[in-house]
């Protein structure tokens, strides 16, 4: 009875049974066979007693190599196989990445909202705050304190609509101004966005209600090269640094000095194209230094301080920025408009 | 203001092409708003005379004309079929090769076998009139031969179209135009028209003729007159009539053209009274009586109001000053004499009376912005000496010049250190004084201040702010520097603009788009929600003067918009919208000024999850917008109470919103009426809120770190059978409040009315979830809580517990 033999021929069979196996449930089994309490190895141990004493060290050795062998061996199939098994777990469990994904359903802010953030957001960071006012207001607010006596021509630059004798819609942001004045003291950075109303005919181009911007800085030493250098910034931030800017001479009864605020036309880039009437050039605000009798009435004098003001049309901003060929797409709130901002 | 190019050269040098003297006017704050060619597309037109004309043998309609276009060309041959052609007459003439206004290019043609060279045009194919016309052009047998039609009919002219800003009144004029781009550019001298007047020696002086008296100073401080005797009504020099079209004025009579053309060169404008319709030859210059009436030259009676100034002879008003004249003393073909008036009318009483009578003119217009007070003789002298020269008149000697209201020249004192201050400039004294002086202020040095008299065609300079604009404008609004004011302040926005914006963010992360509706409405809107009489929405602002019904009252809710937005999304086939609102609603305030309330509304269709079966997923999702906006507001405990009293809400599917017993806003599911009106989709569900409201109940948002539990907790599941009117708010109060502390969260999970349940019940899922701050809960504290749970709901709402 050779067992070193029997040794050997067990070996070869475990090294190619375990390495053939692919059912990690079978593994269990061949431990059994081999290594268990009626396994192979213990077979040659239990034979022991019947070869030559003098050889029963070399066989038992060689038995416990084996035995040894065969567990890493199993352990390492174990991995193997354990392995291949994950490995086909997650080839089944593949998806169509390409498939749409579940999109939160965020609404969309509207065009004017999306404008007037990016303004405010530059007014906040260079000292300005918000300031509100009413869009019913009196003669008193929407005129008169504004430096636009009651029989004036200049009343004909906005076609007013009025509720009664006292009240009418506001024409502009301008209001603002002088509420502010009335409620704060200097120093005074404001914007104030909101509604206003002209007695205009809707189209492409007009609307009874639209909105306005309006700005006011009054300080000690407010200059019109201030003026000029904060409108710059606003509008090299809203239509990109290569725009051109040119300010010229306007009227507005309160403001003096007045000026116009050109930019070169966003489209043709100053060539002349429709947009602009072929002038290279779009006007997008009305600006000046505060008139000194409109800080007199709001009880601030016009030796010590000075600001400027400005006004534009929050509309036509947003019709500018965003290539919009008519004001009533703004009103109209159209899903796929909204949708697109 | 239209101001003719060619013409304005007369006045001043310049070699500015139209297009560089628009950019200088516009940069100068005259805004040319365009330029018009007034010979578009008949540049290549001359001037040819018919010099023969046969008959055309094949054709009864046409004939062949021999056209002579100059003296060393050929004669042209021209077929034409026009019926008025005559031969010597001269006629426009479009050779082969030219392109007519309309498009159409000539080309030799053969015209039933014979050729044609060319074409004779008719004022309608050369775009000089609207209507078709019937034959020809003719231009009379003395238009030169050979030339341009253009010039021979003054249309080789540009026209600039200027829009004025009130303050530009001086440059209503040809003459002001002038002087304002010689201030700011060329310098030099303007060019006055000359004006050397023969007077007729033989006549009486005027103020023996006529006589003036000016009883209200205030609204006439001066008014000077002259006499013009034996004119000859007849046409105006063809010069002053293509000058008066280029202007836009149409010629009408000599008279009328050569007052009309002094007005476009002086700014100033003048009447032409007929002398010898005025009773006792005298001009009496008074406000009107009350109730005086005058018949004013467009043949309408005008009823005067004391407040009016009007020119009377001794016995009626003749005109109402500076707005228009009266029949009674009106030019006509018969006129022989006539006196001239020009005058300064005060700008505001001129502005009120032409709107009270409804009669605005390029008269009232200018003397609403002020005229040159100092100009009115200069202007009626320009006038005389055209009526001389162009109807024949005799000028009777002098002028009556009542000038009660004379005054010194205005004087400004500036201070030129605050002129660099207010422009960020560093001029010196000089510069400054003679930037002004090139406008033509006269300056005086006193101290360090400049003393600026203002000259009298400058009404718009009262103050040193104006002069501060004036130094501006010359040295060049581009050339001053740009810089930015320094802030010693933070800049934010505000508690209240704060809360708003947090509103709108929510509304958005609710999966809401923010629309934007108009405020003013048509009445009408608010008949389709079904409102009955007195309901608050109809307590309406009404516009005084609303543009049309469209946008006749300020809206007092912003629903009417929002289902107008998801009804025109609906039609267009647009499955699902949500959608929101912020903005202002108006109340009526008995006569005072109107409320304005902030609100927030928005509304919703084709929201997907029905999430309890009711078939109401809209009604949910709007519903569930809002209780996370007051979670994240921090306005906890906000009830929803049902409503079945809104007339335009489904009387099952509305609910008021409501917060320690205030009302907040409302949300409902449109009445099926109204959706069926509007074409909407059905469920459609709408919601507002008083902002204002809301935002005084919302702290300013503040959060504090509460300790995290460590303790295990325990949920237990609760389906009660309860009667279906009972609330299910109702037993979630009745639960919170025998509960108590130890439970941290209740939810409901499943409602459920069917087979297994009797009719007129329902069955409620809870799932509650106990925990304990301090300690491991042990199942019988747990079950304490709940036995008692159980207990008063039996007791309260006779709720039985299912599956227990
Ligand atoms: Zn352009």
């Amino acid at each position: 009875m050779d067992l070193l033999k029997t040794l050997e021929n067990i070996e070869k069979d475990a090294e190619q049974e375990l390495t053939e196996l692919d059912e990690l449930k079978e593994l269990e089994e061949l431990r059994v066979k081999y290594l268990g309490k009626k396994g192979e190895i213990q077979q040659v141990f239990n034979k022991m007693g019947k070869i030559e004493p003098e050889q029963r060290p070399v066989v038992g050795k060689s038995a416990n190599i084996l035995k040894q062998k065969i567990e890493n061996l199993i352990n390492e199939n174990q991995q193997r196989l354990e392995k291949a098994k994950e490995k086909k777990r997650l080839v089944a469990e593949k998806i169509d990445v390409t498939l749409p994904g579940n999109k939160p359903k965020l609404g969309r802010a509207h065009p004017l909202k999306v404008i007037i953030d990016e303004i405010t957001e530059i007014f906040t960071g260079m000292g300005f705050s918000i300031a509100e006012g009413p869009e019913v207001e009196s003669e008193y607010y929407n005129f008169a304190a504004l430096n636009i006596p009651e029989h004036h021509p200049a009343r004909d630059l906005q076609d007013t609509l009025y509720l009664d004798d006292h009240y009418l819609l506001r024409t502009h942001t301008s209001p603002v101004q002088i509420h502010t004045m009335e409620e704060q003291d200097p120093p005074i950075r404001i914007i104030a966005p909101g509604k206003v109303y002209r007695s205009d005919e809707l189209d492409a181009s007009h609307s009874p209600i639209f909105h306005q911007i309006e700005g006011l800085v009054v300080d000690k030493d407010i200059t019109f090269s201030d003026l000029k250098g904060t409108i710059k910034l606003i509008v090299e931030a809203l239509f990109g640094e290569n725009r051109k800017i040119r300010f010229r001479p306007s009227y507005f009864p309160f403001t003096e000095p007045s000026a116009e605020v050109d930019v070169s036309c966003i489209v043709c880039g100053g060539e002349g194209c429709s947009l602009c009437s072929r002038s290279g050039w779009l006007e997008i605000m009305g600006s000046g230094m505060v008139h000194p009798n409109v800080l007199r009435m709001s009880g601030y004098d016009p030796d010590i301080y000075s600001g400027f003001a400005f006004g534009v049309g929050w509309d036509r901003l947003a019709l500018l920025k965003y290539g919009i060929d008519d004001i009533r797409v703004l009103y109209e709130n159209d899903r796929r408009f909204l949708h697109q901002f | 203001m239209q101001v003719a190019y060619h013409w304005l050269k007369e006045y001043l040098d310049f070699s500015y092409t139209p297009a560089e003297l628009a950019e200088k006017m516009t940069m100068a704050g005259l805004e040319v708003e365009g330029i018009e060619y007034l010979g578009e597309g008949i540049n290549e037109i001359v001037i040819g005379e018919i010099v023969k004309i046969e008959e055309h043998q094949d054709a009864d309609k046409l004939v062949i004309c021999q056209v002579k276009i100059d003296d060393e060309s050929e004669l042209l041959q021209i077929v034409t079929g026009a019926p008025n052609v005559v031969e010597g007459e001269r006629v426009p003439i479009a050779k082969v090769g030219t392109t007519l206004p309309g498009g159409m290019k000539i080309k030799k043609a053969k015209l039933r076998g014979v050729n044609s060279f060319g074409m004779m045009c008719s004022t309608d194919e050369l775009g000089l009139s609207e209507e078709r016309a019937h034959g020809i052009m003719l231009l009379g047998k003395e238009a030169p031969v050979g030339r341009k039609l253009t010039e021979y009919l003054g249309l080789d002219e540009y026209v600039l179209k200027l829009d004025l800003t009130p303050n530009y009144a001086r440059c209503l004029g040809m003459l002001g135009v002038a002087r304002e781009i010689k201030s700011l550019y060329t310098g030099g001298k303007v060019n006055y028209p000359e004006v050397n007047l023969e007077e007729d020696k033989n006549e009486a002086a005027v103020d023996e003729q006529a006589a003036i008296e000016i009883k209200a100073d205030d609204l006439c401080p001066r008014y000077t007159g002259r006499l013009i005797k034996n004119i000859k009504v007849g046409p105006s020099p063809k010069w002053m009539q293509q000058r008066l079209r280029a202007a836009g004025i149409r010629p009408i009579n000599n008279i009328v053209d050569i007052t009309n053309y002094v007005l476009m060169e002086y700014n100033q404008p003048l009447h032409a009274f007929d002398y010898d319709k005025l009773n006792e030859s005298k001009i009496i210059v008074r406000r009107a009586v009350a109730g005086e009436k005058i018949v004013t030259l467009d043949e309408k009676t005008r009823e005067l109001t004391e407040e009016m100034l009007v020119i009377a002879d001794a016995k009626e008003p003749v005109a109402v000053a500076g707005v228009m004249g009266g029949a009674n003393s009106e030019v006509t073909d018969d006129t022989v004499n006539i006196f001239l008036e020009s005058a300064y009318f005060n700008p505001v009483s001129i502005r009120k009376t032409a709107r009270q009578l409804g009669l605005p003119s390029e008269a009232s217009h200018r003397f609403e912005r002020g005229v040159d007070i100092g100009m009115l003789k200069e202007a009626s002298d320009r006038a005389c000496q055209l009526m001389v020269k162009y109807a024949d008149g005799e000028l009777v000697p002098g002028i009556i010049d009542e000038y009660p209201g004379k005054q010194a020249k205005m004087v400004i004192k500036l201070d030129p250190a605050r002129v660099n201050e207010l422009l960020g400039l560093d001029l010196s004294t000089n510069k400054i004084a003679e930037m002004l002086a090139s406008l033509d202020f006269e300056i005086n040095k006193s101290g360090n201040l400049l003393e600026v008299a203002v000259p009298t065609f400058r009404g718009d300079v009262t103050q040193s702010a104006d002069l501060v604009e004036e130094v501006a404008r010359v040295y060049g609004y581009n050339n001053i520097p740009t810089t930015r004011p320094i802030s010693k302040q933070l800049g934010s926005k505000n508690k209240k603009q704060k809360f708003e914006d947090l509103v709108h963010f929510l509304m958005r992360s609710a999966g809401l788009d923010q629309v934007i509706t108009y405020s003013l409405q048509d009445k009408k809107i608010y008949q389709g929600l079904k409102l009955s009489q007195g309901h608050r929405l109809l307590e309406h602002v009404e516009l005084k003067n609303p543009l049309s019904a469209a946008f006749g009252i300020m809206r007092t809710s912003l629903l009417p918009g929002i289902i107008d937005v998801l009804a025109s999304n609906a039609r267009r086939q647009i499955e699902n919208m949500h959608v929101f609102e912020m903005g202002k609603i108006f109340f009526a305030n008995q006569g005072q000024r109107p409320t304005e309330i902030n609100m927030l509304s928005g509304g919703t269709f084709g929201a997907g999850e029905d999430l309890w079966q009711t078939d109401a997923p809209n009604f949910f999702f709007l519903k569930g917008a809002l209780e996370m906006l007051f979670t994240r507001l921090q306005i906890p405990d906000v009830q929803f109470k049902a409503i079945t009293d809104e007339p335009y809400f489904h009387p099952g599917r509305a609910a008021k919103i409501v917060y320690k017993g205030q009302y907040l806003g409302q949300i409902g599911e449109l009445l099926p009426a109204i959706i069926d009106d509007k074409d909407l989709q059905s469920g459609t569900t709408v919601f507002e809120l008083n902002l204002d409201k809301v935002r005084k109940f919302a702290p300013e948002v503040n959060y504090k770190y509460e300790k995290l539990p460590h303790f295990p907790a325990v949920s237990r599941d609760l389906a009660v059978v309860i009667k279906n009117n009972i609330p299910v708010a109702d037993i979630f109060a009745l639960i919170e409040d025998v509960a108590g502390e130890l439970l941290k969260e209740l939810q409901i999970f499943d409602i459920y009315q069917g087979d297994q349940i009797r009719s007129g019940f329902k069955s409620v899922a809870f799932k509650l979830k106990f925990q304990s701050p301090t300690k491991t809960l042990e199942d019988k504290e747990v079950n304490k809580v709940f036995k008692k749970i159980i207990s008063q709901l039996s007791e309260k709402f006779s709720a039985e517990v299912r599956g227990n």
